[in-house]
């Protein structure tokens, strides 16, 4: 049997998140929030921010490194590496490049860069599973990696108080227990404005400083693209993998804050039991939120046996959801 | 009690834990909504009445209560 005769699936997560934190009361002395709306529409009380000098590819690579140190795979194996960023360390090269070298990656690995936000895990599951599946590749790390404190406005009470820095390293492996199903997508361009960082590209390549062109949210729109997309994606994902709602263990929804997956709970009439919020410490990495969400449930081992649909949403506007079957782990 | 009112209080009573019945007069904050409530609110108001009210409208209007919401929403009918 070769990998290409393997379903693949995804078989670890290690996460990384920067060590200094920007906790409630914080948040509540800068923005006068108060602590009931913190703790019950946010949801967020701790978020981690990347050191000055510390960029997407270092996290990545501390998150990658964590993988191997654990003993999950050799690193010779790796023949994939797949970073999903919006915030590359240059404009040119590619970030992934970065990674490969300083994770001591075999120069045989393919390595690429995906520039996406909130959808990105679920966009990058579907590209791994794509290029594992066409080329017989037996391993691929997808990496997912954002520092969004480094646009921030500093002031913005509607930004500041919900993004977080981090990345995840996730493995996926051919045979790996995880098994990627049907993936749904959605992309609506009209409404790039409603979640921006102008700056510092080709429209306008000169960065602003951050207090004059910061990353713009306006929150009210970004709700309603979500209640107005998602369900309809999440109803599309479950149909192309042939399950009802009810044949699903777990709806893991980015954990843009509490407010937002409450929304979408009720919007979908799902029993709240079965659609975590766990990223109270850590906040709205982006992309990172989903395999963030689904290591901090307990990753493969504790979620052996179940169904689990993913849903990411967000800047592009970019939606997508995907099912993931995990098998049950043998007995070692 | 107007029928928009009506309707509005209906939605709130059906959708959010509000403080106290719903009326005219009723403030958002005094109903116990905070922004993000609003913002929820404000979608399902355009959902089941179909009038979309834009950020600038709540501020240009001055839509602080349900009854200066319906009358926003009056207006808009009978454009």
């Amino acid at each position: 049997m070769t990998a290409r005769d393997l379903q693949p699936g995804i078989a670890d997560i290690a996460v990384y998140l920067p060590e200094a934190t920007v906790d409630d009361d914080e948040i509540k002395r800068r923005f006068g929030f108060d602590q009931k709306f913190l703790d019950e529409k946010l949801g967020i009380h701790s978020r981690h921010i990347a050191a000055s000098d510390e960029t997407v590819a270092d996290m990545a690579v501390a998150a990658g490194a964590r993988l191997f140190e654990r003993g999950s795979i050799d690193r010779e194996r790796i023949d994939l590496v797949l970073l999903c960023t919006q915030n590359p360390d240059y404009r040119l090269p590619t970030t992934a490049n970065l990674v490969q070298d300083r994770l001591g990656l075999s120069t045989a690995c393919a390595a690429l860069d995906i520039n996406q936000g909130c959808s990105g895990f679920v966009y990058g599951l579907s590209v791994v599973r794509g290029m594992m599946a066409s080329e017989g590749l037996s391993s691929a790390l997808l990496i997912t990696s954002e520092a969004y404190s480094k646009v921030m406005n500093p002031d913005d009470r509607n930004t500041v108080p919900l993004f977080g820095d981090g990345a995840a390293a996730t493995l996926i492996t051919a045979g790996g227990t995880g098994h990627i199903g049907q993936s749904r997508f959605g992309s609506d361009g009209s409404g790039a404005d409603v979640l921006i960082v102008r700056g510092g590209g080709g429209r306008y390549p000169n960065r602003l400083p951050v207090g004059e062109d910061g990353l713009f949210m306006n929150g009210r729109a970004v709700f309603e693209f979500m209640m107005k997309r998602v369900p309809r994606n999440v109803t599309e994902c479950l149909a192309a993998n042939e399950l009802s709602a009810d044949e699903v263990d777990l709806f893991v929804f980015h954990q843009a804050s509490l407010f937002m997956v409450s929304s979408l709970t009720r919007a979908l009439k799902l029993p709240p039991d079965k659609v975590p919020f766990v990223l109270a410490d850590g906040g709205n990495t982006v992309s990172s939120t989903l395999p963030m969400a689904l290591e901090r449930i307990g990753g493969c081992r504790s979620l052996a046996g179940k169904t689990v649909l993913l849903s990411g949403f967000g800047v592009g506007l970019s939606w997508a959801s995907t099912v993931i079957r995990f098998s049950e782990m043998s007995k070692k | 009690m107007s029928d928009t009112v009506a309707a509005l209080a209906r939605i709130l009573d059906e959708k959010f834990e509000v403080q106290q019945k719903a009326g005219a007069e009723s403030s958002f904050d005094g109903l116990g909504l905070d922004s993000l409530d609003v913002i929820n609110f404000l979608y399902s108001v355009e959902e089941e009445l179909g009038v979309k009210v834009p950020d600038e409208d709540l501020v240009t209007h001055d839509i602080e209560t349900i009854g200066a919401l319906a009358n926003y929403i009056d207006a808009r009918n009978s454009d």
